[in-house]
């Protein structure tokens, strides 16, 4: 029969015993110099040391074992409860380390590039038309609060033909029923932003640097894809779920050192709309007959006056801080476009 | 820093010895963070048992080994429920402020009943040679310490901290026992007022050093154009949020620093009035870190996470243990062979039907 040495102890007093364990069928046997006493092994719990640290048997009466020849006593208990083999395995090599490190970061990184934008697009497709429509109305209210937006000084045919215009570039059937609102905003500068369930703001500023129609037709397009993308509410789920994931990683919503990978991965995430909402744009002026270049020529006037305005003012904040890059998208599908005129 | 360790070599002395080692450490830190990352966080509550039982198993007093014993499943659950309470305060402000305030005035009051439960569970898992330590202090006690102790620091607006916090521990440390011995908190009001002192002109000492250091990483910086080199690379303005998250890092170091030297020099003078109380004698315990050694200890612990970007972690929490334990030990003529832990009080323990289902660690 295997012995293993082991120290004894009552779990009532310090002092430990020397102390033989061995095993017979079912039963652990501990003999301690002339004593013997049998334990059932299903009544004996292992607590496996963690690191070089020696094992603990703890026996039905309270006593305990402690052995330093851990793989001896695993071998005579029959092996390691299956919860702590895993990181025991995991533990036992800096390459099994490193190889489990380099999987994680590739499982983490494939959730949120890929998970978490798939299960946002399923998510939002449950929320109703008349919930995003609220949320619309909701966020309207509050920029108009804060003063941020105010009612247009242009004259209302200039909505109306917006309106219009916007109709023709539209699918066929939309669940959604667009309203285009045209505001004064200094503070935002030229710019037009979809809301959820249908609403495009366009600012008077963009109207002032885009004179062309056919430009702002492609804009329109481009709020039109955000809105049909329902890029709003996927976000919202998106941004949810890598705060929540972070969360639960490090068990602590208020810390100030998951602010900046939360930013991270949701400016890649509203990259990854723009793109979307791009090729929306750009396939509604091919409908249309248009050229697809139209998109880029509106972006490359609204880039080359929030420049001017930045240099002039460095802090303003930037409009392109989410978008990918303007000579990337002026650039549909690969083809390249000819100067605007 | 050569740091010299005066361990008074007396008879009646009984040193607490550290063995674990960084490398180790580093190890069981970078597993533990791969599997609870995998599992979103639930593993979490397995690798806070591995760690308490690493740096618990080398810890040793008198050449005893302490141990860990708390099981991964209550921790769990307890961790969950403090979770679902979390989500539901911060739900909860969004549906009415005042349903908020009316949780946020529970948890308040619950704060005493949870330190108990806390303190019972993590002392009734911890055993030093394989004997359960037993925190046997009841709920009523607790909410007569800590209101006194609230009401001490409300109304002399937290200039009796030191009173408030004696109150507290003092009821904390004598409902500790191993065995027959149990541990006292002696009056050290005119030491805690002494080192709240000191912890401020340390928190200013750190300022001085941290903003020195920024200053000339500063200097560094504008001597080789590193702004105008970032903005020409990113963008006009972007070497602004360089700038911030550079001073936000600072100050989130200094803050580290100056709160770890206080906790240590606190700990260290409520340590050297804490005494062990064994069949009718009283052992001292006593804790002789140098004011030098902590400064130099958490300036560095501060200036590596900084530099490491938190990756120094468990170097730095290996070091800090050790630090600490090298410089307590126990004084005493009595002998800690003479413990004797009643078995009942253990089968109680752990056969409480109740106590079983309410076993949960809500210390985190």
């Amino acid at each position: 029969m295997v012995t293993i040495t082991a120290w004894w102890r009552d779990g009532k007093s310090p002092q430990a015993h020397a102390a033989n364990v061995g095993r017979s069928e079912d039963e652990l046997i501990v003999s301690n110099g002339n004593d013997s006493r049998r334990y059932w092994l299903a009544d004996v719990r292992l607590e496996a040391g963690v690191d070089t640290l020696p094992d603990v048997l703890h026996l039905p009466d309270g006593s305990t074992l402690e052995v330093a020849d851990r793989l001896a006593i695993r071998r005579l208990i029959g092996g390691l409860p299956l919860a702590e083999r895993s990181s025991h395995w995991l533990q036992q090599s800096w390459r099994v380390l490193l190889g489990a490190l380099l999987a994680a970061i590739a499982i983490c990184w494939t959730a949120w590039r890929y998970g978490l934008p798939l299960l946002a697009g399923v998510l939002v497709q449950w929320v109703p038309v008349g919930t995003e429509q609220q949320l619309a109305t909701h966020t309207l209210q509050w920029l108009q609060q804060n003063e941020l937006l105010q009612p247009s000084r242009l004259p209302a045919t200039q909505q109306q033909a917006l309106q219009t215009r916007l109709a023709t570039l539209l699918p066929a059937h939309s669940r959604y029923h667009y309203q285009v609102l045209l505001r004064d905003a200094p503070p935002i500068g030229p710019n037009a932003f979809a809301l959820p369930g249908g609403t495009i703001v366009v600012t008077d500023q963009l109207l002032r640097i885009i004179n062309r129609p056919d430009e702002l037709a492609a804009i329109l397009a481009h709020e039109a894809g955000h809105v049909e993308g329902r890029h709003s509410l996927r976000s919202a789920v998106e941004n949810l779920g890598v705060l929540a994931a972070l969360t639960l990683i490090t068990g602590d919503a208020s810390s100030l050192t998951l602010a900046l990978p939360v930013a991270l991965a949701n400016a890649s995430y509203s990259r990854e709309h723009e793109r979307e909402a791009d090729s929306f744009a750009f396939a509604a002026l091919r409908r249309q007959g248009l050229s697809p270049c139209l998109l880029g020529y509106g972006l490359q006037r609204i880039e080359k006056e929030v420049r001017s305005d930045r240099a002039a003012n460095p802090d303003q904040h930037s409009w392109f801080a989410s978008h990918p890059a303007t000579s990337d998208r002026s650039q549909p599908d690969g083809q390249r476009c000819p100067p605007p005129a | 820093m050569q740091q010299t360790i005066q361990q008074p070599h007396r008879k009646d002395c009984l040193p607490f010895e550290f063995s674990a080692d960084t490398g180790s450490y580093y190890r069981l830190w970078l597993g533990n963070l791969i599997l609870t990352v995998l599992t979103l966080g639930i593993y979490s509550a397995w690798a806070k048992v591995r760690v308490q039982r690493f740096l618990l198993g080398h810890t040793r007093l008198a050449g005893g080994r302490f141990d860990y014993h708390g099981k991964p499943g209550a921790i769990l659950k307890g961790r969950l429920l403090m979770l679902a309470l979390f989500l539901l305060w911060q739900l909860s402000g969004s549906w009415s402020p005042a349903l908020q305030g009316l949780l946020g005035m529970a948890a308040f009051l619950l704060a005493p009943w949870l330190a108990v439960q806390a303190m019972r569970f993590r002392l009734a898992n911890t055993s030093w040679n394989q004997m359960r330590l037993r925190f046997d202090g009841k709920v009523g006690q607790a909410y007569l310490a800590y209101v006194k102790s609230w009401l001490t620091t409300t109304f002399t607006f937290g200039l009796f901290w030191p009173r408030a916090t004696l109150i507290r521990r003092r009821y904390l440390l004598q409902h500790s026992t191993l065995g027959q011995a149990r541990l006292q908190q002696q009056d050290c009001i005119g030491r805690l007022y002494l080192a709240g002192v000191g912890c401020l002109l340390s928190a200013l000492l750190y300022l001085a050093a941290f903003g020195a250091l920024g200053g000339l990483i500063w200097k560094v910086g504008d001597a080789i154009a590193l702004p105008a080199t970032v903005n020409g690379w990113f963008g006009s303005g972007s070497m602004q949020s360089v700038d911030f998250a550079f001073i936000g890092a600072l100050m989130a170091a200094w803050l580290l620093a100056s709160l770890g030297y206080a906790r240590m020099a606190i700990n260290r003078v409520l340590l050297n009035h804490t005494t062990l109380a064994l069949n009718g004698q009283s052992h001292r315990i006593e804790n002789w870190i140098s004011t030098r050694h902590m400064l130099w200890l958490h300036l560095s612990n501060a200036l590596a996470l900084l530099c490491s970007l938190g990756l120094a972690w468990p170097w730095v929490r290996i070091r800090t243990l050790r630090a600490q334990l090298e410089h307590i030990a126990l004084f005493g003529a009595g002998d800690l062979a003479s413990l004797r832990a009643e078995l009942n009080e253990l089968d109680d323990a752990r056969g409480d039907e109740l106590a079983d289902l309410l076993e949960l660690d809500l210390g985190w």
